[in-house]
């Protein structure tokens, strides 16, 4: 069991004046993964900031396994675009803190478990040792995905973990994170923000478009797992997805800026 | 797979350029130190007796521990041509020095001691000074420790609860900007003993840079880093001593510097006024006596400690803060 239900939230800034989120009601299934899409300041990061318990609903209530949750907590694993790793730790102490917070084990232990989880995503040998500053954008959000990992949070929030790196590495990174979801026995509910359609598409079981703190639409994603890229890429429900997509991110745009 | 970064080529250049003796960071000293050996042997000591062995030993000590630093250096380029450049003016210096006293005769008398005066004082009250300076070390540690644990500790804790930070920044706005140096004839007479009321000075003054540098540093922390440590379930602890702290340690070492200088400045201006030890101390009882050779004497022996901790001070922010690099 690991659901997230948004129960009538709302989000206002400041004097209530700008709503962030506007009556957001939705479900979120154990083991599913969601997209939220939208354009920028359509209030997908404060529906994340929302479930990671960072910020708390002004009205409503964020739920986590039907308990109201207002606060963050190593139930749900997050990964920011960037800001997930302290520069200050190597690679592989940052992994090894998060161990620290979920298991009381001696070092040498936790030492080899994250050393293994780096492993897994491709950070290996010296690279595990120097500080994140060293390695690549791509490097750096695979050791946070590994970090994620150690946390071994039923739930994972994603906020645009892949849109700082090119696009080759962004679709490296997002194959990795499926294969090791893929891999968990309890798959993990993941939340991802992101404002790709085709990541949108490749990864998730429903993709929830917002418009102005609302949702607009939901579009479930019809592709069986384990998905293949390419197949999936030339069926034609993946162009009316896409398209549908765009056309309602577009129109409300358009519609908002007139 | 993913580009890496280019450091690692870098880091071959600058060691292939370490392996071979660069000539042009030699030049300059080694000339400047072979004139300067030539001068004191062809023109003759104003005063007939003295001996050119000690200034001789003093100009061949810096060449010798110039090459050793230089040669030793594992740095950049241009750390390498601070070395060079920095020893070609301390030359200069004492070479002025060594001619404008001892040689050409512009400036004598007892108010100009000659390098060789100094020299041969140094010799003398060597273990003096040394005595002075653990005495003066006593004082500096106990104030600027104090200063050091109080500072770091209420900054970060002015910076993170609101309730107390709103006290602290009126607080801080009007007494920090006190110059220091007018509490010392008063707090001489309030306190019981001359060293209570000079560790009181050094730890007032050393407090409000850290205390400020601290609180800014916290206060500019990048929340995000904050969030993304929630986010992994640690206790407030645990968020000072592994997030806060090393995220503002950059902007607390700022702090600690301005308050080692300070606590110096406090600590022998203190020690002019009330103590009976201490290096400060050595140098105000040489300047009653009107002993102007032991007065440069002191303040050589300062210059060249103050120094030697400030290097210190620097090589443990640069270890502790080497991720920044």
């Amino acid at each position: 069991m690991s659901t997230i239900i948004y129960d009538n939230v709302s989000v206002a800034y400041g004097t209530k004046e700008i709503t962030a989120l506007k009556d957001f009601n939705l479900r979120i299934n154990s083991g599913e993964i969601i997209s939220f899409i939208g354009s920028s300041g359509c209030g997908k990061s404060t529906a994340l900031n929302v479930a990671a318990g960072l910020l708390n609903p002004t009205n409503g209530e964020l739920l986590v396994d039907d308990v109201i949750t207002r606060s963050p907590g190593i139930d749900r694993g997050v990964v920011f675009q960037n800001y997930s790793l302290f520069p200050w730790m190597s690679n592989l102490d940052n992994v090894l803190f998060a161990l620290r917070q979920r298991y009381d084990l001696p070092k040498k232990t936790l030492q080899a478990k994250a050393a293994d989880l780096l492993d897994r995503v491709g950070i290996t040998g010296d690279f595990q040792k120097v500080y994140p500053s060293k390695i690549s954008g791509g490097m750096q959000q695979r050791v946070a995905i590994a970090r994620m990992f150690a946390l071994d949070s039923p739930i994972f929030l994603m906020d645009e973990p892949f849109a700082a790196v090119d696009e080759i590495t962004r679709k490296h990174l997002q194959s990795l994170l499926l294969d090791l979801w893929e891999k968990e026995e309890n798959r993990k509910t993941i939340v991802m923000v992101t404002h790709n359609i085709e990541e949108a598409i490749y990864l998730s079981d429903r993709v929830v478009v917002l418009h102005e703190g609302e949702i607009n639409t939901v579009v479930t994603i019809p592709f069986e797992r384990h998905r293949n890229r390419r197949e999936i890429e030339n069926k034609s429900e993946y162009l009316e997805i896409k398209n549908h997509l765009l056309q309602t991110i577009e129109e409300k745009i358009v519609g908002g800026e007139r | 797979m993913e580009i890496i970064s280019t450091n690692q080529s870098k880091v071959d250049e600058v060691s292939a350029g370490t392996n071979k003796i660069k000539l042009n960071y030699y030049i300059f000293p080694t000339i400047l130190t072979t004139v300067a050996v030539l001068l004191v042997t062809i023109f003759p000591s104003v005063d007939s007796e003295t001996s050119n062995i000690p200034i001789v030993s003093l100009f061949l000590g810096i060449y010798l521990a110039f090459f050793l630093v230089l040669f030793f250096n594992r740095g950049e380029e241009t750390s390498k041509q601070a070395i060079s450049d920095i020893t070609v003016v301390l030359l200069f210096l004492l070479l002025g020095w060594e001619l404008a006293t001892n040689r050409f005769g512009w400036a004598t008398g007892f108010i100009y001691p000659t390098p060789e005066a100094v020299i041969l004082q140094f010799t003398q009250d060597g273990k003096d000074l040394l005595d002075h300076l653990v005495s003066s070390l006593g004082l500096l540690a106990s104030g600027y420790s104090l200063a050091v644990i109080f500072g770091i500790s209420l900054g970060t804790l002015s910076a993170w609860y609101g309730r107390l930070g709103r006290v602290m920044n009126p607080v801080s706005s009007v007494l920090a900007p006190v110059p220091p140096i007018i509490l010392i004839p008063y707090a001489i007479a309030l306190l019981p003993s001359f060293r209570a009321s000079s560790i009181f000075i050094i730890f007032i003054g050393a407090f409000w840079p850290i205390f400020v540098a601290t609180l800014n540093g916290v206060a500019g922390i990048d929340q995000r880093y904050v969030e993304s440590a929630r986010t992994l379930g640690v206790s407030t602890f645990t968020l000072f001593r592994k997030i806060i702290f090393p995220a503002a340690l950059s902007s607390i070492f700022t702090g600690l510097t301005i308050g080692m200088t300070l606590s110096f400045i406090l600590l022998t201006s203190a020690e002019m006024i009330g103590a009976n030890a201490g290096v400060g101390f050595y140098i105000k009882l040489a300047t009653d006596f009107g002993n102007y050779t032991k007065v440069v004497t002191g303040i050589i022996f300062i210059g060249i400690f103050v120094t030697f901790v400030m290097i210190l001070l620097r090589r443990l922010e640069k270890h502790l803060l080497r991720w920044q690099r």
